[in-house]
């Protein structure tokens, strides 16, 4: 009820919001576009119902929405032919204030491109239902990778057609998995197995590459088989499940019968194998790599050990934190994501944890930040948590005086830039702080663990990229240097380093 | 000579020579060969797999002597059993085991607007018409999206009569929030090939083995569209309802499903809706708190507005299998199903436990067919919240009830001989709790035998064509009333009876004359 009324509060400073959908290397209007104006989700409110105003261009490209409440927006557009405005990393951004005109949205549209051909296999055969993609280097978690970007599907004839890609470069690769009759091993463009030996393909705008042929060669394929064994007895353990993994996402698994597993139709390759004794969370677990080459893989032993259980103390000075079970933190390992139980005194545990080194994560409400991390008398660097024997306990300090700073983003004409991503990064902080700027460049940062900083600002780095070291290095020179004190607010206005999104593509290397 | 020795060099005498098998597999549509077909012979103990060169010839050489099974696999290609096995002597080398392929085919074509411009992803959704226990169905083969250019193209696809529908995802629904301002009240529908409301005014696509049909464009209806808006309400829960409003076209699978979220306030909103009658729901099978709510909307040439949705919990059913009278000691676990009698609506399925106990959880109001998966035992009498239901229905009330189900093992036998090879034989009860008939096959001589039938009036007919779907249908099997022998089956009777089977030839020619 209570939120009907403010709903009905707000409706009252309800605003008209209009613009246009051009093209955005033409400049000309794009008409009748679907456009849609959505509210962006309060902060740690996941579950909150948003507003959605939804409309259409008209022939000369304009559209408007009336009677859109207070709030802050993000406006993207659909057209036959465009992909989604968004897909971009460039969202516009619309605010809408009581009282205040909403400046005019110019949504960019981007025409998108298209890459064709056929998938064959080594006799010049077809290939129907091999998976095509297109594939480009981004980040996730500030980790440099491959991403896919669009894919498709072969049919009767061979043929995929992969549409709706934004122009760029890329990679594409092939693979068809369908048991003993016919698998074939990823390949890229024009006929690699190895990404950096494969072509990197300029998809136009509103063009198409085509004849982007592809031939596969047809796999034997081989049986891991082994045994998994209890680390005290050395007896074949019970109940116990085998996966094999690639780091192309491929998975094939198998249980431990009498006393020892199979897993059946792995190509040649690496496989990291992890057994898990059943009963889940609780049960021990094993981790092997595996290289398996043109024969079976024969003998392979995993000794079960059980996971550790590592433990310690989440303060705040010398207190337990407010509302402490708002606080998570996470050990993020190659291949498990744990989560830690924190009670209301403050003590926290990861329970089952496999003998691996970790990164420790975590998620924070406002007002405070990560202090210090220590495992015994030792301060764990950023760069992992070595829990590969019996862990000393844990400490974990957070503090609530951490440092704001705020500004505006400007391009090198002094004009305000909005999105642009702002990041600050130390050597002492284990974090890396970032904002995005809104429709005036306007940023702001909150919690800063009080130090000595370098900040940047990227106008148009693709997404995740800032967050990586590796990606900020040839930026460092245009780094603001920046001390951060205790419980204050500083302003800093900073010039945006232009358009990097071709260098992520450019940056090439493995995975 | 030491004893192992000896033991392996009397097997080494006493393994049989081996043999060897070749053949050819052809394109059943072309009668040309077809490469790369894989071949498998499964015998006992061994596999055995080759794949066919340019001129469909295999061979496989070191064939230990048996009965082996042959089966044949290509992409584009219906994978075969061959229903007569390869039998293979010592040292004979058998030859020329021809197989022959049936092709799959292809449907391709565009979508297009009201201009004949194409209109990129748009689902288009091929459904292959088939005949049943269910009647008429048009059951789903395949979607995809258009592509850029408006084209679609289905492939492998068996032979058969297809409809095609498209219909715009994006008109589905789902948004978790208020949708203001709605400017886009008219929109493209769910269409039927080449340009119709209901399948029933569509038109057919009949594909031949290995053919491809082109040029199949639909074009979408465009429409003025309504909102459905009101109110879910459920007395006396607090719980918030997470799960959204299904908009579905009322006895029919004619058009696409539309979605809408109940918003906290109970509130929802659906829009893009085309006139017509729909049947809206709520349905969650939380373990907890199962709800349900079901209520008919008409759309004219209006929005409509004021729609309440009550929410009933959903219950249990609880239930009890006896065996033979008695309280099983062991029972398989069967399949048990309350089949709604009422669409759209849930189909509730649970496991008998061995000691006869089974839960039939979230069920909604409402009436139902109850139906247990099996013949041995058959289930022989339902009894719901103390009443008998001797045709199997039942009406379950919003508290859920008592489900006792009677199976048996005093099921009497039909056998006998139909002439000719292969034949399909139904054997169909009235009176049962079955809802389609006992069906076998005769074996060679034409010899069959129907097993653990329950007690009581059946009409046996024997089928020269072994298409198992169509004998199930009711109004086909109707056609050959007065070809069917009467049986009177009792509890452990063998009865005996011969059997002419209805030809190829008369059944192509009623199915002609089905509704």
């Amino acid at each position: 009820m209570i939120r009907g009324l403010l709903f009905l509060a707000m409706a009252a400073h309800a605003q008209t919001v209009q613009g246009v959908t051009v093209n955005s290397v033409t400049h000309k209007p794009v008409a009748g576009a679907i456009v849609q104006l959505i509210s962006a989700a309060p902060e740690q409110d996941a579950e909150a119902e948003l507003e959605l105003y939804r409309g259409r261009s008209d022939e000369a490209g304009r559209f408007r929405f009336d009677r859109v409440v207070p709030g802050h927006y993000r406006a993207i557009a659909d057209a036959p032919g465009f992909p989604r405005a968004n897909l971009a990393g460039r969202v516009a951004r619309v605010s809408v204030a009581p009282g205040a005109t909403v400046p005019e949205v110019t949504i960019a549209m981007t025409l998108a491109a298209v890459i064709s051909g056929r998938v064959v296999d080594q006799d010049g055969d077809l290939i129907a239902y091999a998976s095509v993609e297109a594939l480009q280097y981004g980040y996730q978690s500030g980790k440099k990778s491959l991403q896919q970007m669009g894919n498709a599907r072969s049919d009767d004839r061979g043929e995929y057609r992969i549409f709706g890609l934004m122009p760029g470069r890329y990679y594409v690769r092939a693979q068809m998995r369908a048991g003993a009759t016919a698998t074939y091993a990823p390949t890229f463009f024009p006929g690699q197995r190895d990404v950096t030996q494969a072509s990197l393909l300029e998809a136009p705008t509103g063009g198409e590459l085509h004849s982007i042929d592809i031939m596969l060669h047809q796999e034997e394929l081989h049986n891991a088989t082994g045994k998994v064994v209890d680390a005290q007895t050395g007896q074949a353990a019970a109940n116990v499940y085998v996966m094999a993994r690639t780091a192309d996402g491929f998975a094939n698994g198998g249980a431990q019968l009498a006393d020892s597993f199979t897993i059946h139709g792995l190509i040649p390759g690496k496989y990291v194998l992890t057994a898990q004794e059943s009963g889940g969370g609780t049960g021990r677990s094993a981790r092997q790599v595996v290289d398996v080459g043109s024969a079976d893989l024969t003998g392979v032993v995993l000794t079960l050990s059980a996971g550790l259980e590592v433990a310690g103390t989440v303060r705040t000075g010398s207190d337990v934190p407010d509302d402490a079970t708002k606080i998570q933190f996470f050990l993020q390992g190659d291949d498990a994501n744990i989560a830690g139980h924190i009670n209301a005194a403050g003590a926290i545990t990861f329970h089952n944890v496999r003998p691996d080194h970790y990164h420790l994560l975590w998620t924070l409400p406002k007002g405070i930040y990560v202090k210090s991390i220590k495992l015994g008398d030792r301060v764990l660097p950023d760069d992992g948590i070595d829990l590969t024997g019996p862990p000393a306990p844990l400490a974990i300090q957070l503090a609530t005086d951490g440092g704001r700073i705020q500004g505006v983003v400007r391009n090198s004409a002094g004009e305000p830039v909005a999105g642009a991503v702002v990041t600050m990064h130390s050597d002492t902080a284990y974090d890396v702080w970032t904002a995005t700027s809104d429709e005036a460049g306007q940023y702001a940062i909150r919690d800063i663990a009080p130090g000595e900083y370098r900040v940047l600002a990227f106008d148009d780095a693709p997404q995740g990229a800032p967050q990586d070291p590796d990606f900020r290095k040839p930026f460092e020179k245009s780094a603001v240097p920046l001390q951060v004190l205790p419980s204050t607010q500083q302003k800093v206005d900073l010039v945006a380093v232009p358009g990097v999104q071709g260098l992520v593509v450019g940056v090439g290397g493995g995975e | 000579m030491p004893l192992s020795h000896l033991f392996l060099a009397f097997l080494f005498l006493q393994a049989p020579k081996p043999g060897s098998v070749s053949g050819t597999v052809t394109n059943a549509a072309t009668g040309g060969p077809v490469r790369k077909a894989h071949i498998t012979l499964r015998a006992a103990e061994q596999t055995y797999t080759a794949t066919t060169d340019a001129e469909g010839h295999f061979a496989v050489s070191g064939v230990t002597p048996g009965t082996l099974q042959a089966q044949v696999e290509c992409a584009g290609f219906q994978a075969l059993l061959r229903p007569e096995p390869v039998r293979v002597a010592e040292e004979q080398h058998v030859t020329n085991v021809t197989v022959a392929l049936i092709p799959n085919g292809v449907i391709t074509g565009r979508v297009l607007d009201e201009n004949g411009d194409p209109m990129p992803q748009m689902m288009v959704e091929a459904a292959l018409e088939t005949y049943g226990l269910a009647g008429r169905t048009l059951s789903p083969r395949g979607s995809m999206q258009t592509d850029d250019r408006g084209v679609y193209r289905f492939f492998d696809l068996p032979a058969g009569r297809y409809f095609l529908m498209a219909s715009n995802p994006a008109l589905a629904g789902g948004w978790n929030g208020r949708v203001h301002g709605d400017a886009v009240e008219t929109a493209y529908v769910a269409t039927w090939f080449p340009a119709a409301a209901e399948s029933r005014a569509a038109t057919a696509n009949q594909l031949a083995p290995g053919a491809e049909l082109g040029g199949i464009d639909i074009r979408m209806r465009k429409m003025r569209v309504y909102h459905v808006r009101g109110k879910v309400v459920a007395p006396g829960s607090q719980q918030r309802l997470d799960a959204p409003v299904m908009l579905a076209a009322c006895q029919t699978a004619d058009r696409q499903f539309l979605y809408a979220p109940i918003l906290r306030d109970g509130s929802f909103d659906a829009s893009g809706v085309e006139p017509g009658s729909w049947c809206a729901t709520v349905t969650a099978t939380n373990p907890v708190h199962g709800f349900y709510a079901r209520q008919t909307v008409t759309v004219t040439d209006h929005d409509v507005n004021d729609v309440i949705l009550t929410v009933a919990a959903t219950a249990d059913v609880r239930g009890l299998a006896l065996l033979d009278s008695g309280a099983p000691a062991s029972l398989p676990r069967l399949p048990v199903q309350l089949v709604p009698l009422e669409t759209p609506g849930r189909t509730v399925s649970a496991t008998i436990q061995p000691d006869g106990t089974f839960t039939l959880a979230n069920t909604a109001a409402g009436p139902y067919r109850v139906e247990v998966n099996s013949r041995t035992p058959y289930l022989k009498a339902v009894r719901f919240n103390g009443q008998d239901a001797p045709d199997g229905r039942i009406l379950v009330p919003s508290s859920g009830g008592q489900l006792m189900l009677s199976l048996a093992t005093d099921g009497g036998e039909i056998g006998g001989t139909a002439s000719g090879e292969n034949a399909l034989i139904t054997a169909f009860s009235s009176s049962g709790l079955e809802a389609g008939p006992a069906i076998a096959g005769a074996g060679s001589g034409g010899n069959f035998l129907l097993r653990n039938l329950a007690p009581g009036d059946y009409q046996v007919l024997a089928w020269e064509t072994r298409d198992y779907s169509l004998v199930q249908y009711a109004e086909f099997r109707k056609l050959f009333d007065s070809r069917a022998v009467s049986v009177t089956v009792r509890s452990k009777s063998h009865e005996t009876v011969t059997l002419t089977p209805v030809t190829a030839a008369e059944m192509e020619a009623a199915k002609a004359r089905l509704p």
